[in-house]
This record gives C-alpha cells, structure tokens and sequence, in this order.
C-alpha cells in the first residue's frame, strides 16, 4: 500500500502571534475513491484473512491511516 | 425482517480498562456522523430511491448495524468493571448518574442522538450525495479516534470501521453513476 | 490451544468467509452485469456456510436459520447460551 498517494498536503499562513509552535505543512487525506468513480471489474483481491484484517476484499481501496503518521 | 446472528462483523479485541475512550467512542455510536445515524438514514431513504440502487442502501444499512454492535462491544467493554471513580474521572460522571454502567445513544460530549442527524429529501440524487457526505465524515471522525486511542485493540477495530467507509463512500458514487446513465433513456423509445 | 482460544480462532475464519461475501454483495448491488463476479460471489456464500457448519457442528449455531448439531445440544448448547458476541 503506497500511502503518500492517498495523501494531500498545504501550508498554512503562520504568524509570530501564534501561541503554539506552528506546524509548517499540513496534511489531509484524499481518499482511493476519491479517484475510481466505478469500480473496474477483475481488480487484484485479497486473501480472506487479508481482507478482514485490512477491511476491504481489494487493497487498492485501503489507505491505510495510522496514528504514527502524524496528521493531527 | 432481519435475523440476528450470534457474531460480530470484525473480532473485537480490547486490551485496556479506559472508560474515557468509551466516551470518545460514543461520538460514533450515537453521534450526527455515527452508526446509528447512517444505519436509520439508508434504511429509510430505500424506500424511493430508484429500484437500481435499493440494494445498496439496504446492505449498507444492513452493515452499519453490524459497526453499532463493534462500537457497542468496545465500549461495553472499557467501561465493564470501572468503578464509578473511574468514570466520574474519564468525564462520565453525568453519563453514570443517569444511565449507570447501560449504554447510552449519544455523542461524545452526551448529547443524546436525534433524528435531525439524518435527512431524507426524496430526490434520489440529493439523498445520495448525502450518503456521500456522511461517510467521508464518519471516515474523518474514525481518523481522529485513532489518533486519540491509547488500546491498540480498540484502534486495529476503527481502522477496519475507517475502511469500511471508504468502501461505502464509493458505492454510494457508483450509484450516482447508475442513475446518471438513465439520461436520455426516454429518447430511446 | 485451549477450547476458548480455539473456538475464537475458528469463528474468525466464519468471519473472514463472511466478509467476502459481505463485499461481493455490495459490489455486484451496483456491478449486476459483471458474471465474474457473480460467479465468486455464489462460490464464497458456499465456501462461507461450509466453515459455517464447521463451527455450528461444534459450538452450535450463529443464527436461527441453522439446525443445531446433535453434538452441540448433547454439551448443553441453548441460543441463550453465553457468551454473546460483545461479551467474549
């Protein structure tokens, strides 16, 4: 899973009245359906186990957000 | 009608006795963007939506029950055994005078659940971007619970719940898409 | 393993065979012409009741819509029987 694709990015103005240190770039997601409008048929699956464990039958629909990444 | 089946949809594990995640938790359980909220939403818009896309928002709606159950699981089971100390110290207090350790329909900061969190408008394109809307939001509000979630029980459960709603968002497009081919279908006759 | 552990492990793999077919029912809703798909779709609902009789056998059934096993009434299997889901 390559989530940089699924991700978006910006810098927001900062000020030096900002009382918190500023976070210089922000991102957001930009979610896989965002691109599909329809699903193409006879897309790579995943295995059973797989697919419960990452909650979809096709990882090309899974981006994978993560605590560690650091979004907010 | 619905049968009831003795299982969850994903294997909920929880590892921490954490009454104020369950708190947090229940902006999903009976918040505006939650699961009650979308479940009640698809069930009742089914009914005049094109036949097309009725199967979609039945199953759905079918599922969102089974994400309340995950959601009432988790939170059942961070408040179990927490003494009323406990829950008066995770922000429970109120939540605790009122209902005891019994869950409640509502939203993180205990504001109880409402029908206005849903909308039905009739127009088959309206309603559906609204099912859009909701489970981009319901996706987002997943986003923040794990990175507030200390469990990593709770949190390898909301990112299952987080991807389901990528899922839904996109057949909800999808249906969009099937409606948009019946344009011009009169011309054909 | 001992018999809690391995009755989890059994219902997980209900679970995963449950939700492919939970998948492949919301993609062919709005796919009805892919014959693939459909195909699969009618492979996994029997792959999902077979590891579905392999646990019912055993533990007794998920739902009413299964014949509980002579075995499982024989262990003192009741629908009311805990534990249920959210408690396990």
């Amino acid at each position: 899973m390559n989530q940089s694709q699924f991700r978006g990015t910006f810098r927001p103005y900062v000020s030096p009245r900002d009382p918190c240190p500023p976070i210089l770039e922000k991102t957001f997601v930009l979610p896989p359906q965002l691109f599909t409008n329809f699903q193409k048929p006879g897309l790579p699956q995943n295995s059973p186990e797989e697919a419960l464990k990452q909650g979809s039958l096709w990882p090309q629909f899974v981006d994978g957000f993560y605590r560690e990444e650091g979004i907010s | 009608m619905w049968v009831y089946e003795k299982k969850l949809l994903y294997p909920v594990e929880v590892t921490t006795c954490n009454p104020m995640l369950a708190k947090y938790l229940m902006e999903q359980y009976g918040g505006a963007d939650g699961e009650l909220a979308a479940a009640l939403r698809y069930m009742n818009q089914r009914y005049t939506v094109p036949d097309k896309v009725i199967g979609v928002l039945t199953d759905i709606s079918t599922e969102e029950f089974s994400h309340l159950e995950m959601l009432a699981t988790m939170i059942y089971k961070l408040t179990k055994d927490a003494t009323p100390e406990q829950l008066e110290k995770a922000g429970l207090g109120a939540h605790f005078v009122n209902h005891g350790h019994s869950l409640f329909y509502e939203n993180a900061g205990g504001v109880p659940f409402t029908a206005t969190y849903i909308q039905s408008k009739g127009d088959p394109i309206a309603d559906l971007y609204e099912d859009i809307a909701a489970e981009e939001k319901a996706r987002a509000t997943y986003q923040w619970l794990i990175d507030i979630s200390d469990d990593p029980g709770v949190s390898d459960a909301l990112r299952f719940l987080r991807e389901r709603e990528n899922i839904h968002s996109l057949r909800f497009r999808e249906s969009v898409e099937i409606l948009k081919e019946e344009r011009d279908r009169k011309k054909i006759f | 393993m001992n018999p809690q552990e391995e009755e989890w492990q059994l219902l997980k793999k209900v679970q995963q065979a449950d939700f492919v077919v939970v998948e492949l029912t919301l993609y062919t809703d709005t796919h009805p012409n892919d014959m693939e798909a459909i195909q699969q779709w009618r492979e996994a609902i029997k792959e999902a009741a077979k590891v579905r009789r392999q646990y019912e056998s055993r533990f007794g059934p998920l739902s009413l819509l299964s014949v509980p096993s002579t075995q499982a009434i024989e262990v003192g299997w009741h629908w009311n029987s805990t534990p249920w889901p959210w408690q396990r």
